[in-house]
């Protein structure tokens, strides 16, 4: 375990270098001429890293293996639907999203729901479900980041969570100079081989794939069975069925993750996005799940599953690299954590105080309201975490089944049904949301047998098509918008994959000029009007 | 109409070179040249007077006057002027003031979110001034002898499809 110097100069060394990276990027990017917001060039392989590592970090290491402990083979349904998500949320939305969202000049998720279905609670109704349910992930962060800190310096666990959360605000502070993206792409990939590595020792361990069944076998034979442990799911094809659609479609309705689509170079990036999402995820997602079923055998008595990763390190790696992986672990916690809190704290401001309450409000005023909802959302954060701390697996499924539930819809609707209207999307996001929410507050997966977010999507679905057959019909901008978006015109490959988003509102802004003026005709084109 | 126009990095031969490299499979049949309008206001941003003095900068805020969206970036430009036909000229439809008002808080909140910074910069607006940017409209025809348009900014190099 640690709690030595070693781990201390390790902690610094690694922090001090990431600092140096963030630091050389940042004045990288200030030499070009690039924009401080918007206009990113984000091409595939990014897209397809950053779609899994930024919002799933804690959950990886942490939450899935800790279910898999207590669940065995049954907790690996999550990961099959999780291994073709990619497909389903880049395949079936990322062209057709990224088109509508360019076509609509928008630059977050929020805005492009309130765009496609115009109307104040829109943007209200989605605003308040994103920041609370975005905060469940925030609260697994320090929660993760806790456990690994104690683990890491050998200190209490309450200590750790105080100690992780001031050190994420400093990371805040200080990170001011890092370039965000490229520090999350790095920490991304180190934790990504610290799991691997971590997978290969204790699969040595445990004498293979084969051992571990024969080893799982031996402990439990309900372990490897379909049902979970004990068979406590025989029968429960609704259990099964949410724990599949889940992450086979549920990231379709996370903001913080379609907002990748809305960041791609090139609505054609999407093809190459499903390609390397998928080959990454069938590498990658069941990894995590594997070694909490290999800690069953390895760690027999441990008392927090949760922790089953980083006591792994430290029993299966030299110390050396046991603290690096555990502060790479520590630092992409950290820095998604600090992403999501910026993200809260803009949300807050600008789509809640600056829109409802004081529409005049200064930017002293607004950057007030943001920092102090960080500090509150910091502060509340660890009182949760030290008087009853939830479970990291439990918290990021209860996160994304009620944010999935809630926009999926919505989301899928936007570009795909062209009659989906404002009253449709509201009553999705409020109907689905409150479904998997109260699905888990009066436990009603025990007694159903149905998990939550199928049971959360069924009503978000029925609300959608029956709430769009009330209110204001889709208007024909919107819906020649939304075939534009499904445009089947041959374009070369070579000139649609270079579709530069810098000069989207000018696209935009060109194409309406071009069809109120006579330009086309005064320019000699064979194409009169537009 | 004298207009002072962001010179141009790409002439239409330059795009067309630029295009045709893109790909071999699509034929270019005119060329057009419009010009955009932007309210380019510079602004002085100040962190602090003393220790962090370092982060005080000097921001560009480009409001397009024909849709009122703000982007932000940090060099001046190289600037011409030029009589212009008023058809190539697409309109102003935000005014200076209206233009200006958004400025402030995009500048100071992109700042805050870059440089993580828990503090309110003050910002001041040093001077601002109408320019165009030049872009050409490139009208072409696929394999299957279909209209497809290109609008190409003459000074990045960037170019977007019209009609996808």
């Amino acid at each position: 375990m640690g709690g030595s110097v070693l781990e201390y100069v390790i902690l610094i060394i690694y922090m001090g270098g990431m600092m140096y990276i963030g630091v050389y990027w940042d004045k990288k990017s200030n030499d070009s001429e690039s924009y401080l917001i918007g206009g990113r060039k984000i091409g595939a392989f990014i897209t397809a890293m950053t779609l899994q590592t930024t919002s799933m970090s804690g959950y990886m290491f942490m939450g899935g293996p800790a279910q898999a402990y207590r669940e065995g083979y049954f907790t690996l349904w999550y990961a099959v639907g999780d291994g073709g998500g990619a497909i389903f949320n880049v395949g079936f939305l990322g062209k057709r999203m990224r088109r509508l969202s360019y076509f609509m000049g928008c630059m977050s998720p929020i805005e492009y729901l309130e765009k496609r279905y115009p109307g104040k609670a829109t943007r209200l109704v989605a605003g308040i479900i994103a920041i609370v349910f975005v905060y469940g992930y925030v609260l697994a962060q320090f929660l993760s980041a806790g456990k690994t800190m104690s683990q890491l310096l050998g200190i209490p666990v309450p200590i750790a969570i105080i100690v992780g959360a001031g050190v994420i605000v400093f990371y805040v502070w200080a990170g001011g100079y890092m370039a965000v993206a490229w520090t999350d792409f790095i920490q991304g990939i180190v934790m990504v081989v610290s799991m691997i590595l971590i997978f290969v020792m204790s699969l040595v361990q445990v004498g293979g794939l084969t051992g571990l069944n024969e080893g799982l076998t031996d402990v439990d034979p309900t372990l490897t069975g379909l049902w979970g442990k004990d068979n406590m799911y025989t029968g429960q094809w609704g259990v099964v069925a949410g724990a599949v659609l889940i992450y086979l479609i549920g990231y379709m309705g996370l903001p913080h993750v379609v907002i990748r689509h809305m960041a791609m170079d090139s609505p054609y990036t999407a093809r190459r996005t499903v390609a390397i999402a998928t080959i990454w995820n069938q590498l990658f997602i069941f990894i995590p799940y594997i070694i909490g079923l290999m800690g069953i055998l390895i760690l027999p008595n441990i008392s927090d599953p949760e922790m089953v990763v980083l006591t792994l390190a430290y029993k299966l790696l030299p110390r050396v690299i046991a603290a690096i992986v555990l502060v790479g672990i520590m630092s992409a916690v950290m820095s998604t954590a600090d992403a999501q809190l910026m993200l809260m704290g803009t949300m807050l401001g600008r789509d809640i105080y600056q829109r409802y309450i004081n529409p005049n409000a200064s930017d002293a005023q607004l950057l007030k309201i943001s920092r102090g909802c960080i500090a509150a959302v910091g502060i509340v954060s660890v009182i949760i975490a030290l008087i009853q701390p939830p479970g990291v697996f439990g918290l990021v499924i209860f996160s994304f089944s009620s944010l999935g539930a809630a926009f999926l819809p919505s989301y899928f609707c936007a570009v795909w049904w062209k009659k989906a209207n404002t009253t449709g999307a509201v009553a999705s996001m409020i109907g689905g949301c409150l479904t998997a929410t109260c699905w888990v507050a009066f436990n009603l997966q025990n007694v159903t047998g149905m998990h939550q977010f199928f049971a959360g999507l069924i009503v978000s679905v029925i609300c959608m098509v029956v709430g769009s057959q009330f209110g204001t019909p889709v208007s024909q901008e919107m819906k020649d918008l939304i075939d534009r978006a499904s445009c089947k015109l041959k374009i070369p490959a070579g000139l649609a994959s270079a579709n530069f988003k810098q000069i989207a509102p000018e696209t935009e802004g060109v194409i309406n000029f071009l069809k109120e003026s006579d330009y086309m005709e005064q320019a000699g084109f064979a194409a009169k009007t537009f | 109409m004298e207009i002072t126009i962001l010179k141009h990095g790409y002439q239409m031969e330059d795009a067309f070179e630029r295009l045709y490299k893109r790909s071999k499979h699509f034929k270019i049949e005119q060329m057009g040249t419009l010009f955009y309008p932007y309210l380019k206001a510079t602004y002085e941003v100040i962190f602090s007077e003393k220790k962090l003095k370092r982060l005080n900068t000097r921001v560009i805020c480009m409001v397009d006057l024909y849709t009122g969206r703000i982007s932000l970036g940090k060099t001046q430009g190289t600037y011409f002027t030029q009589n212009v036909k008023d058809e190539y000229i697409i309109p102003i439809k935000v005014g200076r003031e209206e233009a200006l008002k958004g400025c402030p808080i995009e500048v100071s909140t992109a700042l805050i979110q870059q440089r993580k910074m828990p503090k309110v910069p003050k910002i001041s607006l040093e001077d601002d001034v109408v320019i165009y940017r030049p872009f050409y409209i490139v009208e072409c025809l696929n394999e299957d002898n279909e209209n497809f348009h290109i609008l190409f900014d003459a000074v990045t190099g960037d170019f977007s499809l019209l009609d996808s």
